[in-house]
């Protein structure tokens, strides 16, 4: 007989003798089929108490060899195994899916089965998910993300003076894409694409070609801007959707496709999913994505880019021409030109922007229009920085008459003359109701701007000072010197002195306990204000640094060698360059999913915006 | 003391403050006052029961649970103590039914625990290690199957 026959036999007549209440029936023992076996057993073994039947499964065991053994074991296994999802409270389930932080396993998990298809589709999970991945719903408000922006706001750098013009054009893809709904609309913007773009030299091949019929007339292009004030006055969520194409990749159906995911996506109701979708591919296109969203390309040989500012609502740029080009931060489209001055000062209350420049005045702008609304007189000499307070109307400007003055906006009277120094204020920097300023003479002050009061001089630097950061605690300034010191705000005194350029120090930025500084030697130095210790020493580029900015996750830097670098923030560790390489890089600067890039490529001066947002076909 | 009752009509004896890291528990002896009847928990048998108290005697003493803005620092998948992490190394149909007790005897810190380590099971998996891990039919067709791929592609590669 077969061994494992004779076994079950036994066992079964084992079981069978072990209970009085079952008579035992002749077994008919057929070595090819079991079955009259296994019917026996599944009659009598519910006669069975629990451990009984616990007892039988262990001593089963024995009966069978490890070869049998190891098939019933692959027989038993899948039946050990649970589908918790599905089998567990679904709100029990859900909570298993909250301990998930990343997408791919989400995903993955969606394709599973029906049922986890369902499960992993709850907007609960996807909530979660914004939350952890501090994805926030757009319109959200956020304290310190607003805060970390008017930072940003804020680092607006100093004028280098030049004559002479130069007018933006507007990619005509952008343009395309505006012809639709509302013809009132596209028509006012035709108008002052036609009128951006008059100057312009000739019109990229890749581009379409439908301004260039009226591009041949000749106003000088900034007046233009300024006679178009009335039809500027459209909000900007009023104005079209970005074009998604860039020069290279234009194509008139995208555009309209865009405009219709945008049209949809407006009614349907707020999808956790589709948000954190959104946030996600915007955060990993910083990495390896992103597209020209816009292009504006001077047409005569270009000027230097001093100042630029952005925010969720535009884009200000000014020129060493003495003009400050306007332009929507939504569609990167040109919106007019402010005349007469080259530095900014930003403000986020109220679309206000100041400016200054050579004639030694302070104009205070309405964006919205381009009327000037104030000149504050007052500085001997040229006005080579400015800063708007938050959520006051109160500019502070410096000069290179060696004084600060401050400003109210509102009123257009001046409120202050701080005076000390003993050479040119070349950089100022704001916080709460104190300005700390850097000059010419080597000294740092910090100023009380509710009573005028000087209250500290900075004294130990031995050469011009280019750079302030200053957060309402510390100070850190960047010399000629080559050296970058911090300072207590409070005190006065010098915390420390960082030795590691071999250069000037002409950029830098401080956030929360981060100290990042940018030196002509092309090298940018992370510094933490915790420990003082030098954190990563980037080789960054082949010439000056000429631009900076960083956040808790990225640091992006601009050269004279005509790159702009990602850089990881934590690592230290090199991304990417953000766009093709340029003759010279001016200014950089970024805020949400877009960084904008002023330029000199082919000797003209370029404005590339670029945004990291998916194109429709990708969500 | 306070004694319970397993629905395979077991008996445990256990000192107060490990029985009240239930908080089912807890409220059933507040409502019932100074009572020695034993509790009846009809939905765990002794040997899921003999697990959770072990997890609630080695956890008496621990804070109370933290109120619910600590939500996030607790959403980690990672931070299974070395002592809970042996402690939930059994089969899957034990790692059920301790989930299954402790959602309902509500003892959060043990539910975590036990969901924790559930996705950590399915941190990194394919779909199909998914369904073999779980032994779950796949019941899309091609077609389905072939859409819900492309529809998740976007996460696939960083």
């Amino acid at each position: 007989l077969h061994t494992s026959i004779r076994l079950a036999n036994n066992a079964a007549a084992v079981a069978a003798s072990s209970s009085s209440a079952i008579v035992p029936h002749a077994l008919v023992v057929d070595p090819q089929d079991p079955s009259q076996l296994l019917k026996h057993l599944s009659l009598v073994l519910p006669q069975y108490t629990q451990s009984a039947r616990f007892r039988l499964v262990s001593e089963f065991a024995d009966l069978f060899s490890v070869r049998e053994l190891a098939h019933l074991s692959s027989v038993i296994t899948p039946r050990l195994k649970v589908d918790f999802m599905s089998a567990l409270p679904i709100e029990v389930s859900l909570n298993i899916l909250s301990f998930i932080d990343d997408p791919k396993t989400l995903a993955r998990a969606s394709c599973v089965s029906r049922f986890w298809r369902s499960l992993v589709n709850d907007e609960h999970t996807w909530k979660v998910m914004c939350l952890k991945h501090k994805y926030r719903r757009r319109g959200s408000s956020n304290a310190h993300l607003h805060s970390l922006d008017d930072r940003l706001m804020r680092s607006i750098t100093t004028p280098l003076l030049a004559s002479s013009l130069s007018t933006p054009r507007i990619t005509t893809a952008a343009l395309s894409s505006i012809a639709g709904p509302s013809t009132a609309l596209s028509a006012s913007h035709t108008q002052r694409g036609v009128a951006s773009s008059s100057s312009l030299g000739v019109p990229r091949p890749t581009r379409r070609s439908s301004t260039s019929a009226t591009a041949d007339r000749d106003d000088p292009a900034a007046v233009a801007g300024l006679n178009l004030v009335g039809t500027s006055s459209l909000p900007p969520s009023a104005q079209h959707p970005s074009s998604q194409a860039g020069p290279s990749r234009y194509a008139p159906s995208s555009t309209t496709a865009t405009h219709l995911h945008r049209h949809r996506s407006a009614k349907l109701p707020f999808s956790y999913r589709t948000h954190f979708k959104m946030a996600y591919l915007t955060e990993s296109n910083w990495r390896k994505g992103g597209r020209l969203q816009t292009q504006h390309v001077s047409a005569d040989a270009g000027h230097v880019v001093t100042s630029l500012a952005i925010d969720s609502e535009w884009i200000v740029v000014g020129m060493a021409n003495s003009k400050i080009h306007v332009f929507s931060a939504e569609t990167g489209l040109y919106a007019h030109t402010l005349l007469g001055h080259d530095v900014l000062g930003y403000g986020n209350t109220d679309a206000i922007v100041i400016s200054g420049g050579c004639d030694r005045d302070v104009r205070v702008w309405d964006l919205r229009t381009g009327e000037c609304k104030h000149i504050l007189r007052g500085h001997t000499s040229t006005v080579r920085c400015l800063k708007v307070l938050d959520g006051k109307p109160i500019a502070v400007s410096g000069s290179r008459d060696s004084t600060l003055r401050v400003w109210n906006v509102e009123t257009g009277e001046q409120v202050h003359l701080l005076a000390g120094h003993q050479h040119s204020v070349r950089c100022i920097e704001v916080a709460g109701n104190q300005v700390a300023s850097g000059s010419y003479d080597g000294t740092c002050r910090i100023w009380d701007l509710d009573t005028g009061r000087c209250l500290h001089t900075l004294r130990g630097h031995i050469h011009y000072i280019y750079a302030v950061a200053f957060d309402g605690k510390r100070v850190a300034t960047g010399s000629l010197d080559s050296t970058v010191r911090v300072w207590s705000a409070e005190t006065g005194e010098c915390l420390a002195l960082f030795q590691g350029h071999t250069s000037l120090v002409g950029q830098l930025q401080l956030l929360d306990n981060t100290l990042v500084t940018g030196g002509s030697d092309g090298r940018v130095i992370v510094f933490s204000l915790k420990t003082y210790e030098c954190l990563h020493r980037l080789c960054a580029h082949d010439n000056s640094v000429t631009c900076l900015q960083f956040d808790d996750r990225y640091i992006i830097t601009g050269g004279n060698d005509g790159r702009v670098k990602l850089w990881d923030f934590n690592t230290g560790k090199f991304i990417r360059e953000v766009c093709e390489p340029c003759e010279a890089v001016w200014k950089v600067s970024y805020r949400d999913d877009k960084v904008v890039v002023l330029c000199k490529r082919g000797e003209k001066t370029c404005m590339d915006v670029i945004t990291f947002r998916p194109a429709a076909d990708e969500m | 003391m306070v004694s319970l009752t397993t629905s395979d009509n077991e008996q445990f004896t256990v000192e107060r403050d490990v029985a009240e890291r239930s908080v089912l528990i807890k409220q059933m002896l507040e409502d019932i006052g100074d009572n020695d009847q034993p509790i009846p928990l009809p939905n765990v048998s002794s040997n899921v029961l003999k697990k959770v108290l072990e997890y609630c005697s080695h956890h008496r003493s621990d804070p109370p649970a933290p109120a619910d803005d600590a939500e996030e620092s607790r959403r980690r998948t990672t931070d299974i103590s070395d002592w809970d992490a042996k402690f939930i190394q059994v089969d899957q149909e034990m790692l059920f039914e301790i989930i299954l007790a402790a959602n309902y005897l509500d003892i959060k810190p043990l539910l975590d625990v036990g969901c924790k380590t559930v996705a950590n099971m399915i941190k990194g998996k394919t779909p199909e290690e998914i369904r073999k891990l779980f032994n779950i039919q796949n019941d899309f067709s091609p077609e389905e199957e072939a859409q819900i791929r492309k529809e998740n592609e976007w996460a696939e590669d960083r």
